[in-house]
C-alpha cells in the first residue's frame, strides 16, 4: 500500500498552487481584525450570501505594510480598517505547510470601501426618506432664541472646549443654559452611547424633566477619523425623530455624513455651531435694537410734532385774536360812543327830571309857605278882632263878681260888690236892682 | 390676561412688532401712546434681560419684572 507523508502531500498541494497567478484583487468583508505586538496585522475575511458565510479564509498585513497601508486608508475613507467593512485587496495566496493557507495582502483600494460607504449612506437615507422621516426635524421651527442646549459629545473631546469656549466668552455677554449628555462620538462603542444619549434627551423632553431648545451633536475638531457611527441608520433616525432642532458639529468630513444630512443645520465645527447659536441671539437682538430705534424715533417725531402743533395753535389763536379785534375796533368804537353816549343821556334825562323835581319843590314850598301865609295874616286878623281889649275898645265892657266875669244875673243878688272893666279904667260898683227881664241875645 | 410667565421671544417679538406698526401707522390715540410706549420699553428690558440671564435666572427675572400686578392689569384691556 503506497502512502505520502504529510510533508508530501503539502509539497504537492504547494506545488499544485503554484499554477495560480501572483497576484489576486479580491473583494471580502473583514469579520475580524487584530494586530501583535510587533504590528502584525491578521484579518478574518468572509463572504456572505444572505448572512450565510460562503468563504472564509485567513489574511495577514505584514507590519511594514500596515503601516503603510493604514495611514493612506485612514486618511482616504476617514476610517480604520475594522469589522463589517468591505475591502478591495491586492493578495498572494500563501500556502505553508505548518501555517496553511493564507492571504498576504499587499494593498488595499481604499475607493471601493468608500464607495461602499458612500452606498450604504444612500441606502440608509433611502430608507430615512422612505419612512418620510428624513425632513422630520428640518422641519422643526429653529427657536428665535436657543438659549437651553442639549450638547451631545464626549466631555473630554476638544470640540465641547471650543465649544464652550465660544458660548461663555460670546462678546455680546449673551448667557446659554447648556446640559452636557455624555456619548462617545468614536470608536466601537460610539453607535449605541450616541443611540443612548439621544434617546435620553427624548425621554427627558417627553417627561418634562427637562426643557431644551435645541440639541447639539459635536465632536472633536481636526481629525476626520471614524465617522461612521454618524451614518448608522438608528442613530440617524433618532436625530430625525428628536422633537427639538439638532445642530451637528460633527466635524470636517469630505463627505455628508447621514446625521449631517437629517440634522435641522449642518456645521464644520462645534466652533461654527457655538458661533451660530450667538448668531440667533444677536440678530434677535439686532431686531430688538431696530425695534427699539423706530420706537424712539416715532415717539420723537410724535412729540415734536405734538409741540409744533401746540405753539402753532398758539401762534393761530393770537393772529386770530388780533384779527378779530382789527376786523370789530371800529364796532367796538362806535359800541363804546354809543355806550357813552347812552350814559350821557340817560344822565342828563335824569339830571333834566330832578332840575325838574327841584324847581316844583321850590314852588310847591314857595306856594304852600305863601298860602300858609295868608291863612296865618287872616288869622292873625281874626284874632286880633277877638281880643278883648279891642272889642272893649269898641265899648263892650266885662264885669266880674269875685273874680269871675258876669254872663248871668241869676248869680247876682242886691248887693253884691262886681267891678267893671272898660278899654281905659275900670268901676267897682253895688248892686241896687237886678233885672231879668233882658234876655240874652242869640 | 397677559402674563409674561408666559412671554417668549417670539410673543414679545410680534407684540413689539405690532405696538410699534401702531405708533407709525399714527392711527393711535394720544392717551393710549403712553401706555404702549410703557409697554414696548417692558417688552425691550424683557428680551435684553433675558438674552442675558440663564435659564435659571431667567425664571426669577421673569417674576420680578411681571409680579408688578397694576401695571400689566392696566394696559391690557387695550390690546
Amino acid at each position: 500500500m503506497n502512502y505520502l507523508t504529510l510533508k508530501e502531500l503539502t509539497s504537492i498541494i504547494k506545488a499544485t498552487l503554484s499554477v495560480l497567478s501572483d497576484e489576486y484583487w479580491v473583494v471580502a468583508e473583514i469579520a475580524g481584525l487584530s494586530c501583535d505586538r510587533k504590528g502584525h496585522c491578521y484579518l478574518g475575511l468572509v463572504e456572505k450570501e444572505d448572512d450565510i458565510f460562503a468563504a472564509k479564509m485567513s489574511a495577514t498585513i505584514w507590519a511594514r505594510k500596515y503601516k503603510h497601508l493604514r495611514v493612506t486608508f485612514r486618511k482616504q475613507t476617514g476610517r480604520e480598517l475594522q469589522a463589517d467593512m468591505k475591502v478591495l485587496m491586492l493578495v498572494r495566496v500563501n500556502y505553508h505547510e505548518v501555517h496553511g493557507l493564507s492571504l498576504d495582502i499587499q494593498d488595499i483600494d481604499p475607493r471601493y470601501t468608500l464607495g461602499e460607504m458612500a452606498l450604504k449612506r444612500r441606502q440608509v437615507i433611502e430608507q430615512l426618506t422612505k419612512e418620510g422621516i428624513i425632513n422630520h426635524n428640518k422641519g422643526l421651527p429653529l427657536p428665535l432664541v436657543p438659549q437651553r442646549i442639549a450638547v451631545i459629545t464626549s466631555k473630554t473631546a476638544a470640540g465641547y472646549g471650543d465649544f464652550m469656549n465660544e458660548i461663555d466668552n460670546n462678546p455680546y455677554g449673551y448667557r446659554f443654559s447648556i446640559t452636557l449628555i455624555e456619548s462617545l462620538v468614536q470608536g466601537e462603542q460610539a453607535e449605541s452611547s450616541l443611540l443612548s444619549a439621544l434617546r435620553k434627551i427624548r425621554d427627558n423632553i417627553r417627561d418634562n424633566i427637562n426643557e431644551y431648545d435645541l440639541a447639539v451633536i459635536i465632536r472633536g475638531g481636526g481629525s476626520a477619523v471614524d465617522l461612521h457611527c454618524f451614518d448608522s441608520y438608528p442613530v440617524a433616525k433618532e436625530v430625525a425623530l428628536l422633537p427639538v432642532p439638532v445642530l451637528a458639529g460633527i466635524g470636517h468630513t469630505r463627505d455628508e455624513t447621514v446625521v449631517d444630512r437629517v440634522a435641522h443645520e449642518r456645521l464644520i465645527t462645534p466652533t461654527a455651531v457655538a458661533e451660530f447659536i450667538i448668531q440667533k441671539a444677536k440678530s434677535f437682538e439686532d431686531r430688538v435694537d431696530e425695534l427699539k430705534d423706530r420706537l424712539i424715533n416715532q415717539t420723537r417725531t410724535l412729540i415734536d410734532r405734538e409741540e409744533y402743533n401746540l405753539s402753532s395753535g398758539l401762534k393761530s389763536l393770537l393772529s386770530a385774536s388780533r384779527n378779530y379785534l382789527a376786523t370789530h375796533r371800529h364796532a367796538l368804537l362806535a359800541t363804546i360812543q354809543d355806550f357813552d353816549h347812552t350814559v350821557i343821556q340817560a344822565l342828563s334825562n335824569q339830571h333834566n327830571r330832578l332840575d325838574r323835581s327841584k324847581f316844583s319843590l321850590m314852588y310847591l314850598t314857595e306856594r304852600y309857605v305863601s298860602r300858609q301865609s295868608d291863612s296865618l295874616d287872616r288869622l292873625e286878623t281874626i284874632i286880633r278882632l277877638l281880643d278883648p281889649l279891642n272889642i272893649l275898645k269898641r265899648g263892650y265892657s266885662v264885669t266880674r263878681l269875685n273874680g269871675g266875669a258876669l254872663k248871668n244875673v241869676s248869680v247876682l243878688k242886691e248887693g253884691d260888690i262886681i267891678d267893671t272893666r272898660l278899654h281905659a279904667g275900670a268901676i267897682t260898683s253895688t248892686v241896687k236892682k237886678i233885672r231879668e227881664d233882658i234876655k240874652r241875645e242869640k | 390676561m397677559r402674563n409674561s410667565k408666559n412671554l417668549t421671544y417670539a410673543k414679545a417679538l410680534s407684540e413689539l412688532e405690532r405696538i410699534i406698526q401702531e405708533i407709525e401707522s399714527e392711527t393711535i390715540d394720544v392717551d393710549l401712546f403712553a401706555e404702549k410706549v410703557k409697554r414696548a420699553a417692558h417688552l425691550i428690558k424683557f428680551c435684553k434681560t433675558s438674552l442675558r440671564t440663564t435659564k435659571e435666572e431667567v425664571k426669577k427675572v421673569l417674576s420680578e419684572i411681571e409680579e408688578k400686578p397694576g401695571e400689566e392689569e392696566e394696559e391690557s384691556p387695550v390690546a
